[in-house]
């Protein structure tokens, strides 16, 4: 019979399960466990010797099978808990924690460049750093050709120079 | 072209070095006016610029930004910078931001 994935327009016949049994020629092995009585499936063949079973996938990462740095991306899905006790492997883990903290730590970093660059209330700003936000805002000043916009230029730069937060550089068309 | 000259001085242990302030004619660039000054501190002399819409604004600006250089400078926050008196100021008007600085007469710019 041909595969059920070969087979699109025809009906595709589900594979039947067959019993698996250590006495196959005749299917019966009396010294096969049961399911005790009172319980579900009382009476049941259980596991061992020729009971029907289905067995279930070996547990697999649902990225299993991915390309390493896919394995990464993929990595945390819903439902899944990382840690040291879930199927990851843990050179993937790892890998993911790496990019992870690096990520993260870029972002501090970004933020604090930014709000350094901004000079928050008592921070000293090299007086080079004010004079380059002062260019910056010359070049828009320029382009608006706007009185109150040089007015507000000088006012950033001097804030700046005192470590103090610095407004932004609003101003009105002429 | 230099057009306006300022001299401080920054006593020091009773040595004093002169702080030339100067300034240039503002310049036409076009889109803008340009206005070129320096301060001549001991160790090194700080050029810069301010601009505005005509000459005018970038003269009163660069006024405004050598006051903000100045007050900012770790001469004046020592003490011992200084114009005609210590302690009185510099004549130079200061951004709207930190007017609070001003010290001495300058508190009447």
């Amino acid at each position: 019979m041909q595969s059920c994935a070969s087979v699109v327009s025809r009906q595709c016949a589900p594979k039947k399960i067959k019993p698996r049994s250590s006495h196959r020629g005749h299917g019966y092995d009396p010294n096969q466990p049961r399911v005790p009585k009172g319980h579900t499936g009382g009476g049941q063949w259980t596991s061992t010797g020729g009971a029907p079973t289905i067995e279930p996938p070996a547990a697999q990462p649902p990225y299993a099978g991915l390309p390493e740095t896919m394995k990464v991306a993929a990595g945390p899905r819903p439902g899944i808990r990382l840690g040291p006790n879930t199927p990851i492997p843990p050179d993937v883990w790892e890998e993911w924690r790496r990019h992870a903290t690096q990520g993260i730590k870029g972002l501090l970093d970004e933020w604090v460049r930014f709000f350094k660059g901004r000079a928050g209330e008592g921070s000293r700003v090299p007086k080079d750093q004010c004079d380059a936000l002062y260019d910056e805002d010359g070049a828009i000043c320029r382009a608006a050709r706007s009185l109150p916009c040089w007015e507000q230029a000088a006012l950033r730069y001097g804030n700046c120079i005192a470590g103090r937060p610095i407004p932004p550089l609003g101003f009105g068309g002429r | 072209m230099l057009i306006l000259t300022r001299m401080l001085k920054i006593d020091s242990a009773g040595h004093e070095a002169e702080v030339p302030i100067k300034l240039y004619l503002p310049v036409n660039l076009g889109d803008h006016w340009q206005c070129e000054y320096e301060i001549g501190w001991p160790d090194n002399t700080r050029r810069s610029k301010a601009d505005g819409v005509d000459s005018v604004q970038s003269l009163l600006l660069a006024l405004k930004k050598i006051g903000a250089d100045i007050y900012t400078s770790e001469a004046h926050k020592s003490g011992k910078l200084i114009w005609e008196k210590r302690g009185d100021g510099y004549g130079f008007p200061l951004p709207a931001g930190i007017r609070d600085l001003y010290e001495g007469s300058d508190r009447f710019l």
